[in-house]
């Protein structure tokens, strides 16, 4: 066949538009997985919500408003960049992919800074889980939680924080490997012009995890009443 | 047709600059609107109708949805549907026992 002289175009396709279908596709597949699997979570967070309102008030007292905002806006600049980059790509501009690939990384370096001075805080305040939740600690660290608190669904609450913004970590360290990936794919011409294809389904999972912060932000820091 | 693949990439830009600030706005106004203090469910309301505000423009925009047919915008409905049934599941159990 004519179109297997095309290097960017996989044997199985019968064209490059259907093929960018499929991946477009098969990434969204792997998506609404995600999507259930956050769900899941979610459904955990407002069972718990319904069931300790107080204890979730005084949970979400505890959270670093500006520093949740900070990072908000640092998620929000990466994806923007990294929409800027699948455009460069698309256009086969491959110095400016690779700008945007790298912007997109440190942004996803300077999240994980972020978190870990608010985990850290956490930690040193015996708000951590297991043995590291210290009641003891609390009044040292100018935490006060109201009586009628039961610490143990605190504890449950931190659960939740570090469990949901934990995963949401882990897929954002997941996204860094995958710039440096691609930065090496554009490197040997693998990931710009026709070949743009590895940029856009990366790009979509960035978004995605993206996505989830902006679910997350508003519940754990924001939304202290019941 | 250089210009005309400059034009075209220029005008792509442009609208992702417009999305990238109309969330910067959306985020300042869910963080503003979180001092309110609005009686009952009213701030887990208005939150999350930014939320999803914000979710529909990157979805939509950033996720190219738009223009990404008509599968793929079914299937992730679907999701959102599927955890829609879930959560009304979950919660008539809980409400209701």
């Amino acid at each position: 066949m004519s179109h297997s002289s095309n290097p960017a175009l996989a044997h199985q396709f019968d064209s490059i538009e259907q093929q960018r279908e499929s991946s477009v596709l098969g990434m969204w597949v792997f998506l609404v997985t995600e999507v259930m699997f956050f769900g899941g979570l979610f459904a955990a967070y407002m069972v718990y919500r319904y069931l300790y309102p107080d204890a979730y008030h005084a949970g979400a007292a505890l959270m670093d408003v500006p520093l949740g905002t900070l990072n908000t806006c640092v998620l929000l600049t990466s994806s923007f960049t990294m929409v800027l980059g699948v455009h460069y790509a698309k256009l086969g501009d491959v110095k400016k992919v690779q700008q945007m690939l790298w912007i997109t990384f440190l942004a996803g370096i300077g999240f994980l800074i972020i978190k870990s001075f608010e985990y850290h805080h956490k930690y040193e305040a015996g708000l951590m889980l297991g043995k590291l939740f210290d009641p003891s600690k609390w009044a040292h660290h100018g935490i006060n939680v109201p009586a009628n608190v039961a610490p143990e669904n605190l504890h449950l609450f931190m659960c939740l924080y570090f469990f949901m913004t934990g995963l949401h970590a882990i897929h954002v360290i997941i996204g860094m490997g995958l710039m440096v990936w691609l930065v090496w794919l554009t490197r040997r011409n693998r990931a710009t012009g026709e070949f743009y294809m590895p940029v856009e389904v990366v790009g979509l999972y960035w978004h995605f995890v993206d996505l989830v912060w902006v679910f997350l932000f508003p519940l754990f820091y924001l939304v202290g009443t019941i | 047709m250089g210009t005309h693949a400059e034009a075209h990439s220029h005008h792509g830009i442009g609208l992702y600059v417009k999305i990238y600030v109309a969330l910067l706005v959306l985020l300042l106004l869910t963080v503003l609107a979180a001092k309110l203090h609005l009686p009952g469910y009213g701030p887990i309301l208005l939150a999350m109708a930014i939320a999803t505000v914000k979710a529909t423009l990157i979805v939509m925009y950033f996720m190219h949805m738009k223009g990404a047919g008509r599968l793929v915008a079914l299937m992730f409905l679907m999701s959102v549907y599927v955890l829609g049934v879930g959560a009304v599941l979950l919660f008539g159990d809980y409400f209701y026992r």
